[in-house]
């Protein structure tokens, strides 16, 4: 029997390492023939959708190995629009809306509103949280 | 819909990520999602009626809560070992929570189809 899930992640790569967690796990739903509804960026997690982090070449690039995953996994990378902004991450709506002198948002997320997160919890069959001290 | 239970744990002390975790339960509220809330560990203190304003003119944790009220969120708990910890006067407390041990937040949320930590 196979379940589909909802992740949400709630910290990214440099100061939390839950988007690696949350990463290893989401891999093994996938593995194991399950499917993911959608995955949630929340709180300092929205950082994985920054367009202008340069990753150390020595250090895993945790939105790269986002970005692989969703597309073998047909699932989508949604990123809350308010904690973004809040962020300095805008897409082309959100820097033509605020007058922003560029956007940031890196391709392959979505920016999206908090009734996708409880839409997806709704239909998935079980929601997994990942918090910032993730390990 | 799916009955959601929000975790109000240390991290939903920081300003930002407790407003962002409000506002998910609000959005929630909004969509007619049954929901709960439990404050576990220091975020109990967010309940203490009577707070100041921040230093920036920002507005306490306690009148930020307070709009659950008005959302017609009344399923509101708190772990009773973290109000002796944090020696809160349960009758001074914003929104009348009910105070739960370990085995009745444990039912509560096995209650829940759904349990979002903040």
């Amino acid at each position: 029997m196979t379940h589909s899930f909802t992740i949400i992640v709630h910290g990214a790569l440099p100061d939390s390492r839950a988007s690696l967690a949350a990463h290893e796990f989401a891999s093994a739903v996938l593995d194991r023939g399950n499917r993911i509804e959608r995955v949630f960026f929340y709180h300092q997690g929205v950082a994985i959708a920054q367009n202008l982090r340069a990753v150390p070449t020595d250090e895993p690039d945790d939105s790269a190995l986002w970005l692989a995953l969703a597309q073998q996994g047909k699932f989508e990378l949604a990123v809350c629009v308010a904690a973004a902004e809040r962020r300095g991450i805008v897409g082309i709506d959100e820097q033509q809306r605020y007058a922003l002198p560029s956007q940031s948002l890196r391709e392959g997320f979505t920016l999206v509103g908090l009734g996708q997160l409880i839409d997806a919890s709704n239909r998935a069959d079980r929601t997994v949280t990942f918090p910032q001290a993730a390990s | 819909m799916k009955r959601h239970l929000f975790v109000f744990g240390a991290r939903t002390l920081q300003r930002s990520i407790g407003r962002e975790t409000l506002d998910a339960v609000l959005v929630s509220a909004a969509f007619d999602v049954p929901v709960s809330v439990l404050f576990l560990g220091p975020a109990v203190t967010a309940l203490r009626s009577g707070q100041n304003a921040g230093p920036y003119g920002e507005k306490s944790m306690d009148r930020q809560l307070s709009v659950l009220t008005e959302y017609g969120i009344d399923q509101i708990y708190l772990c009773r070992d973290a109000l002796k910890r944090w020696k809160l006067d349960p009758d001074r407390l914003a929104l009348s929570p009910k105070a739960l041990d370990q085995r009745e937040q444990a039912a509560l949320i096995r209650q829940h189809e759904v349990v979002i930590y903040g």
